[in-house]
């Protein structure tokens, strides 16, 4: 059995429970084992933290990081803005050797070291490189032929020290989605912010201006549901939503669903209804407009 | 007494209060020094006959920078320490200086900051019918942190993260059979410990002003 080290991050432990259910049934579908490591900080996220002081950003990455370096296991990140964190940081500190000797300066005082050996994968790379395709095509029992989706890739997922390799996880994400069946729709501003970052700076703006715009193109599209894989992303289009209904009087209604909660419906794995209903906006008709929700049967 | 003497005094006199030493430019210079050794230095400088220029105060949010300028025979150096709004006082310099006296009296007219043992402390600037406990240059207690980032940076420090894992998480997650409890340095008192020491390391609880003994910023 494949085994990896499983960040979670702050977001997804505490809030957002439904990613991290589908996350543990789709990789037990999978025969992947997910380990917990003792001992993780936040990453620290990347919005704030990462702008208000650069050191303290390396400094919490890189304890975060020589926790795996000790375990010699590979780290698998589900949240986009973590995986960002990580990866920055250690390639950061990998392309300043002055500025890794000054972190570890600092790490030294609780007796840790960072050495830059840290495997750090999105989990969209454990689902496309180690897996594969053909194998998510395999687990498959319920092919999602009658959805169109609304693909939302989310800034964090253009990161990537090769800059050949910026659009890799881009094109992951739609060879799973078009794995499970699903028609992707497009809508002309895919690259387009969710809002979330800038909601943190002017929330008004961010919301009339990111947010409902976005929501209001894709609600044109014929789409059936927006796909996302990063939980702010999930946050501010699923639960903003419909701040934004009451704020500007107009019904939205439009499903967002975490990439792994749509492999979960695809592999009609048990519980999958309980994750759509822990969503803000309704995502429940989803179930039925795919054909019935088994609730685990494999009806093959 | 040229500067060179000065740094040797100071280096002589009050080693363990003495922060950093920079060079402004030619002829102009900044020694930092713990709040307890600058009126120390001012003393010992005064003593030696070195002129006091003026002292300048400048309100940072949560404290008050406060820079004693001395001409050394052409070379201003200037001595600054910090002086906590929660702490809003200092000793005075009249007393050995007279030519402090009404720049503090000043100072304490516009920034509200308290010299201790003034020989004579009244109103110098502003006028008389000025309401009283009105101090026209100070700031709010405010630290560098935006008010919508407060509650984010003083959780990070707090418990190791910006959404902390709380009572009510533990029971939603029983709640959705996920493991009610993950390993994380938030929910581990020795992991928090590590994180927490790093934050002190690296300055970041000075720079927001956090408050450890109540846990949270200084400022809402």
């Amino acid at each position: 059995m494949t085994e990896y080290t499983i960040f979670w991050g702050c977001l997804i432990s505490t809030k957002f429970l439904n990613i991290e259910k589908a996350s543990r049934m789709v990789f037990n579908e999978l025969g992947i084992k997910l380990n917990e490591s003792k001992g993780f900080s936040c990453c620290p996220e990347p919005v704030v933290s990462k702008v208000a002081d650069r050191n303290l950003w390396l400094t919490l990455a890189a304890r975060n990081l020589s926790l795996i370096e000790e375990k010699k296991q590979k780290l698998m990140v589900i949240c986009n803005g973590c995986y960002e964190s990580l990866y920055d940081a250690k390639h950061e500190l990998k392309r300043e050797p002055e500025l890794k000797q000054k972190i570890n300066e600092n790490l030294n005082a609780i007796g840790r070291t960072f050495q830059g050996t840290a495997q750090v994968l999105n989990f969209l790379e454990v689902l496309v490189k180690d897996i594969g395709i053909e194998n998510l095509k395999e687990h498959v029992k319920k092919p999602l032929n009658k959805l169109k989706v609304a693909m939302h890739y989310g800034c964090h997922l253009y990161t990537a020290e090769d800059p050949s390799k910026t659009w890799d996880l881009a094109r992951y994400f739609d060879d799973i989605v078009r794995a499970t069946g699903a028609d992707i729709i497009p809508y002309g501003c895919e690259r387009l912010c969710c809002g979330y970052p800038l909601s943190q700076y002017n929330y008004n703006y961010a919301l009339e201006n990111r947010t409902y715009n976005k929501l209001k193109i894709i609600s044109k599209c014929g789409a059936n549901c927006i796909v996302v894989t990063c939980p702010a992303c999930y946050y501010q289009l699923d639960f903003e939503q419909k701040t934004i209904e009451k704020k500007f009087g107009e019904k939205l209604g439009i499903p967002v669903i975490h990439l792994m909660e749509l492999l979960a419906m695809a592999f009609d794995l048990p519980g999958t209804d309980e994750l759509l209903k822990m969503h803000r906006t309704k995502a429940t008709p989803l179930l039925e407009l795919i054909g019935g929700y088994n609730g685990g049967t494999k009806s093959g | 007494m040229i500067f060179d003497d000065i740094v040797r005094l100071l280096e002589q006199e009050l080693k363990d209060y003495i922060l950093g030493l920079q060079k402004m430019r030619t002829r102009r210079y900044i020694i930092d020094i713990k709040r307890p050794g600058a009126i120390k230095a001012a003393k010992l400088l005064a003593e030696k006959d070195v002129r006091l220029i003026t002292i300048s105060c400048v309100d940072n949010g949560l404290d008050f920078e406060l820079l004693y300028h001395f001409d050394a025979d052409g070379t201003i150096v200037s001595i600054r320490t910090f002086v906590p709004k929660d702490i809003n006082e200092i000793e005075s310099l009249a007393s050995v200086l007279p030519g402090a006296n009404w720049i503090e009296r000043e100072i304490h007219d516009l920034f509200g900051l308290k010299f201790n043992g003034h020989p004579d402390f009244r109103r110098i600037i502003l006028p008389y019918e000025w309401p009283e406990g009105n101090y026209p240059l100070r700031k709010p207690m405010e630290g560098i942190v935006p008010k919508q980032h407060r509650k984010v940076v003083s959780d990070l420090i707090a418990t190791g993260q910006p959404i902390p894992f709380t009572s009510m998480a533990i029971k939603r997650r029983a709640r959705v059979d996920l493991p009610p409890e993950l390993p994380v340095a938030s929910l581990r008192e020795d992991y928090l410990k590590e994180v927490q020491e790093l934050i002190k390391k690296t300055g970041f609880d000075k720079k927001v002003g956090f408050d450890w003994e109540k846990g949270g910023l200084k400022y809402r």
